[in-house]
């Protein structure tokens, strides 16, 4: 089993990168990045197209430079190393595999350029492809794989070189959501396995939440937080990563004080009680409430708070019910009811009026964007 | 059923009408003409210009030393002469390869803007009269040329260069007029060229020279072997270059097909020739569409293979 | 670091770039010089600007120093030759286009039998040898009495410019999506209807492309065009070519130049026409 550790195998130290693109001027899709990366860790950079990921990725593969800044390898600089002298190896987004060799050709290109002996290139490739587990598939010709087992081919290429770090970008993106699952876990797995520390591109949050033990969110070329899945789920920085991962419920308001316990005023709207530590009396903040922290029964104690809402909508997706419905003052909410066979959920309707219950730990605070 | 029997003979009368006119045109006026030719070139050349019907295949006998007869004697020139058509026509290929390969790169790696601009200057001096083209390098490489002229000028010669009437000043004339014909296809196959491949190559560790030779070269190899056909093609039957440049010193099989229509008046031994310059190329053509034909059976089983 | 030793093979790059463009643009901006050239014995050597050449290929005295007779042109061949040269251009490409696209439409559009053995030979005109179709045509047409004359020019050049234009119609229906056609006959429209209001318009540029450029190419013929003129018919560039074989003289570099402007012009056009999107 691989051991995450707390030593550093790369960092990117002060990153920044600006383009001039005939239409629409400067885009800077490195924005002063600093990152450093764990031995064997799983890191995933989320973020929308065009906010740096992959242009951070190519960076650290060597086929982007830098304007400013550097990326260090166990501490040494990288700049001046062209992109064939790194131990680094990618999966590319569309696996970019060579179209003119078999599976074993490609597979094997790497230890070929290298000069390894043919005899030992063999039982490394026969071992790799063991290991995706496409054995047998040697003399077929990319073109007649399917996307699924391209993407092992890809895979198994990558890591063949025992690189230091394997970069993924957007690795899964192609695959039909069925297959991108279980490649997730298999991709989990087999990183258990190899004990090699992933770099892995994605706008997915769904993916990024799966597989990574860390995750960078990334926004306009610049990390706006980096933590576990847990941490960047439950207590997101500023709205935009709240709003990036996973669905939420996100009020704009003012905090207020009130002896031992505090709220944040919603203009022309309720008040949600909240605990405020950190945060000051008349702080413009962001507060989340996820959906699933609503319940339509009060909880037990009495701490914590209510929002009245209107159904408007009721989606089915199997495991639970959505509710979307609007505050009285207009503002949209979601929340979520574990679907029970029975008749509480169905008398559920659209128009009714609703009261939705949270625990006073369930509301988190941020500080408000200046936007 | 009725109505697909009106469909069906609707779809004939289309099909007759629009293919009838091509079929007259190359029928009579390409597949009978280069048939006659082929006849004739079997046939005995009369004593004042004009064919004797009788079968005779030594026009073939003088070329290539068999089968002689008919007062005939083999005349190992021709042999030569088609030696060094074969050996021009291949350096023609050789250099217009060179020089159209890095400009492809050049070319597909600019803004879409540029790229436009920098094609339609390459595609069009094609347009340009041949004649007019190569007249300008009679202008450049004769004694009292603009080379010679300017390089005296400068003092780096005394006495004008020997360029015009040389083996060079041919292959100079060729590989400018058929210059285009090599680029197009290069940077048909160039722009298609899958630049993360590369990327890929070199992520594998592959030095530059390792990713030219076995990522660029082989995928781009399409579009070289498409260029080398229609360079060697044109450059192979061409009598205007060597009879422009190459004076009487350079001469190839065009231009002593010419001769035998035009002055000599030996009609059958100029088909012959013209036979021989016909079957190489048919052959060269043949060789081409099958390798590309497997080519693309490689691909159409491996796409039927794709899930 | 790396950042320099990318750009720098961008550089050479660039250089070689244009180095190219100057080997092909050259020998033509040296013919537009000397053709401005008011040296009659040497052109290399600048001796001042004059438009005599291009006004004694009208026929019209020098207004410089007095020249030798031999330096001015009879008009009236120059333009009877130039005359021959747009009949054979324009017959011959309207023609072509005419069968190059119903070919094309046909290939495009039904699936018979013999497709490929069609779409094999229509290649065939354009790879065979100039010299190899010119001679296989002279043979043809003295042998069943044909008279050699601008007919025959024209016949010959339609043999290989519909390939031409079939190239360029098909490459254009080929992009072209065919359920418009399709939706125009659900509409109720009759095949001449749809053809007239919706397949022609939108092949139409590559079927002005397609004549505009074999319509140069045929202006410009010299081999197959030698070949079947026979002796009293003369295009323009078969004037230019007997001119040349006479010797080097300043006007064949005007008249070259009219040529290169009025080629250059008319390909422009058809290339813009061939690459423009609806």
């Amino acid at each position: 089993m691989r051991q995450v550790s707390e030593q550093e195998v790369l960092r990117v130290d002060g990153a920044r990168k600006t383009f001039r693109t005939p239409e629409s001027g400067v885009v800077t899709p490195l924005d002063g990045i600093t990152l450093s990366i764990r031995n064997n860790e799983f890191l995933t950079l989320l973020g929308p197209s065009g906010c740096g990921k992959t242009t951070l990725l190519k960076t650290i593969a060597g086929f982007e430079e830098l304007d400013e800044g550097e990326i260090f390898l166990e501490g040494r600089a990288m700049s001046a190393v062209p992109a064939h002298r790194r131990p680094f190896n990618t999966v590319f987004q569309n696996y970019a595999l060579f179209p003119h060799m078999t599976v074993a050709g490609n597979v094997g290109y790497g230890l070929q350029v290298a000069g390894v002996k043919r005899g030992e290139e063999t039982a490394r490739v026969t071992d790799v492809l063991r290991l995706v587990g496409l054995s047998g598939l040697e003399r077929r010709k990319p073109a007649q794989l399917s996307g699924g087992q391209q993407q092992r081919v890809a895979l198994a290429r990558a890591l063949i070189n025992r690189p230091r770090v394997l970069l993924l970008d957007e690795s899964l993106s192609a695959l039909d959501r069925k297959l991108r699952q279980s490649m997730q876990i298999e991709l989990k797995n087999l990183q258990n396995t190899v004990g090699i520390t992933f770099i892995f591109v994605t706008h997915d949050q769904e993916e990024a939440l799966t597989m990574s033990d860390r995750i960078a969110v990334m926004d306009k070329g610049r990390i706006l937080q980096l933590g576990t899945p847990a941490e960047i789920y439950d207590t997101p920085k500023n709205r935009f990563v709240a709003g990036f991962i996973g669905t939420s419920n996100i009020f704009s308001g003012t905090l207020a004080k009130d002896g031992g316990t505090s709220r944040v005023e919603i203009e022309s709207g309720p008040a949600i009680a909240v605990t405020a530590d950190g945060f000051a009396a008349g702080d413009k903040v962001d507060v989340m409430l996820r959906p699933e922290h609503f319940a339509l029964a009060s909880g037990r104690n009495g701490a914590g708070g209510s929002l009245e809402a209107v159904i408007e909508n009721i989606v089915f997706v199997g495991t639970d019910l959505h509710l979307h419905g609007r505050l009285a003052n207009g503002l949209p909410v979601v929340a979520l009811e574990r679907h029970a066979r029975g008749a509480g959920a169905l008398s559920l309707a659209p128009g009714q009026t609703v009261t939705l219950h949270y625990q006073a730990t369930a509301p988190h605070l941020m500080k408000s964007q200046a936007v | 059923m009725a109505e697909g029997g009106t469909i069906s003979s609707q779809r004939r009368k289309a099909l007759f009408v629009l293919l009838t006119p091509i079929t007259l045109l190359l029928g009579a006026f390409f597949l009978i003409p280069l048939g006659i030719m082929v006849v004739y070139s079997f046939l005995e050349p009369g004593l004042y210009g004009g064919v004797v019907w009788s079968f005779y295949p030594y026009n073939y006998g003088r070329i290539f030393g068999w089968p002689l007869g008919g007062g005939e004697e083999f005349e190992p020139l021709y042999i030569q002469i088609i030696l060094n058509s074969l050996y021009y026509a291949a350096l023609t290929v050789i250099v217009t390869l060179v020089v159209c390969y890095p400009v492809a790169f050049w070319v597909s790696r600019m803004g879409p803007m540029a790229k436009n601009i920098v094609l339609f200057a390459i595609t069009l001096p094609f347009f340009a009269n041949l004649l007019v083209r190569i007249y300008a390098w009679l202008l450049l490489l004769r004694p009292t040329g603009a080379v010679n002229t300017a390089l005296m000028s400068l003092g780096l010669i005394d006495q004008p260069l020997n360029m015009i009437f040389t083996e060079f000043a041919v292959i100079v004339g060729l590989v400018y007029v058929l210059t285009p014909f090599m680029f197009l296809p290069i940077y048909a196959s160039v722009e298609r060229l899958d630049w993360s491949l590369v990327q890929a190559s070199q992520d594998l560790g592959a030095t530059p020279f390792q990713t030219f030779r076995r990522v660029i070269l082989p995928l781009t190899a399409p579009g070289i072997a498409g260029g080398c056909v229609i360079v060697f093609i044109p450059a192979l039957g061409n009598f205007i270059v060597p009879s422009f440049l190459g004076g009487s010193k350079v001469q190839m099989t065009g231009n002593v097909i010419e001769r035998q229509f035009l002055q000599a008046r030996n009609w059958p031994f100029g088909s012959t020739l013209a036979m021989i310059v016909m079957a190489s190329v048919l052959l060269l053509v043949l060789a081409y569409t099958l390798w590309m034909r497997r080519a693309a059976n490689n691909e159409r089983l491996a796409g039927a293979g794709h899930v | 670091m790396s950042k320099r030793r990318f750009s720098s093979g961008w550089t050479a790059l660039h250089i070689y770039g244009a180095a190219f463009l100057i080997f092909l643009y050259a020998p033509l901006a040296l013919i537009t010089v000397y053709s401005f050239n008011s040296n009659a014995l040497n052109m290399a050597v600048w001796t001042g600007f004059t438009f005599d050449w291009y006004r004694t290929l009208f026929g019209m005295q020098p207004a410089g120093a007095a020249f030798d007779a031999a330096f001015t042109e009879n008009p009236d061949r120059l333009l009877g030759v130039l005359r021959n040269s747009l009949i054979v251009a324009l017959s011959a490409s309207a023609i072509s286009t005419v069968i190059g696209t119903a070919t094309a439409l046909a290939t495009a559009r039904y699936d018979f039998i013999g497709k490929r053995i069609y779409q094999a030979l229509l290649f065939m005109p354009m790879i065979m040898p100039d010299i190899v179709l010119g001679i296989a045509l002279l043979i043809f047409f003295v042998g069943v009495g044909f008279k050699l004359s601008l007919a025959t020019i024209i016949i010959g050049h339609c043999t290989f410019l519909s390939s031409y234009v079939y190239i360029i119609v098909a490459a254009r229906l080929a992009g072209m999506d065919n359920t418009l056609e399709v939706a125009s006959a659900d509409l109720g429209a009759g095949p001449v209807t749809t053809f007239r209001r919706v397949t022609l318009p939108l092949i139409m540029p590559g079927v002005i492309g397609g004549f505009l450029l074999a319509f140069i190419i045929s202006l410009d013929d010299v081999v197959i065009t030698y070949f079947i003129a026979g002796v009293d018919t003369q295009t323009l560039p078969l004037f230019i070519l007997a001119m040349v074989r006479r010797g080097i003289r300043p006007q064949i570099n005007a008249l070259a130049v009219l040529l290169i402007m009025f080629s250059f012009v008319v390909a422009s056009a058809g290339l813009y026409f061939r690459s423009r999107r609806n």
